[in-house]
């Protein structure tokens, strides 16, 4: 699906009680979005069901985070991220995911389960700035090695805080 | 299925009507004659079933998805949910995306209590669980889990903390029975360290 949406600066909110729910199958294409995801990014259910995650991305995101984040998952791990995502109109929205796998009943991973909630104001600041750097590296390093570089900023700056990802994630 | 007979019924109704239509021209034709404008009494009355025919089958459509996913859950997976509700606004489609939420609260609570405790089990005790977006017994039922792992991660230390104790004891008792030993057998003490004049001595 192609899109053409300009970012804008109008950010949506998210309220303490609400959380984005979706689920994804194996390649990420989106098998289910509760009501609030579908205020947030905008999109109807229709439009939704069957496309890509990565619909609601959004350019100011590095995407480490994303390869970090999909590394995690497929070692069946829970991964905790800010993720700052693009509505339909182009505005924001900041969310503090929770992408953990969904099992069949013997055990095989069928898909992805995200829990998205308001993020603390205070982490969206840390990692705005540490995205912006991220991003400016991505942009040094080129497409290929993009991820490698900015993975690499972000693996500098946990070792200088003496934190894992998560720790660092669940404390800001 | 309850659904196909509830849908079935309605259908029946519909064509009931339709056949009634019928009935009322063809009496109507008897007594009166032909006459064209009945036809087109006819005609609409026939596209009107066929039309409410296919509405009911979708209105009714996710009252069998709403019922598998409810198997579901009396099954205890909550991984199941209600889709392709197209946001219609009737009280199905509400019920739905009711269901739905119900079960994104039902799924969140138990993987955070699963993954909470797994985690504080494997010394990961900055992973609390995360209340926020749960409502009422959910949310509460959270925060009393916070304190619970906060009990078992002070016991951990503290059960921790006696073992290296113990530990360090009895590295120390070891330590003062060398010493003592070596105090009262000198020569076998300088022996021991020296194992080459030992076997020169022999």
């Amino acid at each position: 699906m192609k899109r053409a949406i300009t970012p804008t600066d109008v950010e949506r909110m998210m309220r303490e009680d609400d959380f984005i729910v979706s689920m994804t199958d194996l390649k990420g294409r989106i098998t289910y979005g509760n009501r609030i995801f579908i205020e947030f990014s905008g999109y109807s259910e229709d439009e939704l069901l069957g496309t890509q995650h990565n619909i609601i991305r959004h350019p100011d995101m590095p995407r480490a985070v994303f390869k970090l984040l999909w590394d995690k998952i497929q070692a069946r791990e829970e991964c905790f991220a800010y993720v700052k995502n693009m509505s339909k109109d182009g505005g924001f929205y900041w969310v503090f995911a929770n992408v953990t796998p969904i099992y069949d009943p013997s055990g095989n991973v069928t898909g992805y389960l995200s829990v998205r909630r308001k993020p603390r104001q205070s982490g969206i600041q840390v990692v705005s700035s540490l995205y912006a750097a991220m991003l400016e590296e991505e942009k040094k390093a080129g497409p290929a090695n993009a991820i490698a570089a900015s993975t690499k900023l972000l693996v500098d700056v946990l070792n200088e805080k003496g934190l894992s990802y998560d720790e660092l994630v669940l404390a800001i | 299925m309850t659904n196909s007979s509830l849908q079935s019924r309605v259908v029946f109704l519909l064509w009931m009507f339709s056949a009634l239509l019928l009935g009322e021209i063809g009496a109507s034709f008897l007594m009166h004659g032909f006459e064209p404008v009945m036809l087109v009494f006819l005609a609409l009355g026939i596209a009107l079933s066929a039309w409410g025919q296919l509405q009911v089958r979708r209105w009714l459509a996710p009252l069998s998805k709403l019922n598998s996913v409810i198997v579901d859950v009396a099954h205890g997976r909550f991984n199941s949910r209600v889709v392709g509700i197209h946001g219609q606004e009737d009280e199905i489609s509400a019920l739905c995306w009711n269901v739905n939420d119900m079960l994104d609260q039902l799924n969140t609570f138990f993987r955070e209590q699963e993954t909470s405790f797994r985690a504080n089990l494997d010394g990961k005790f900055y992973r609390q669980t995360l209340p926020g977006g749960m409502h009422g017994g959910f949310h509460k039922g959270l925060e009393n889990q916070n304190v619970l792992l906060e009990g078992m991660t002070e016991q951990k230390m503290g059960a921790m903390r006696t073992h290296m104790l113990t530990r360090v004891q009895a590295l120390n008792t070891d330590n003062l029975l060398k010493n003592l030993t070596s105090n009262q057998h000198p020569d076998q003490s300088a022996g021991a360290d020296c194992g080459d004049r030992g076997v020169t001595r022999r």
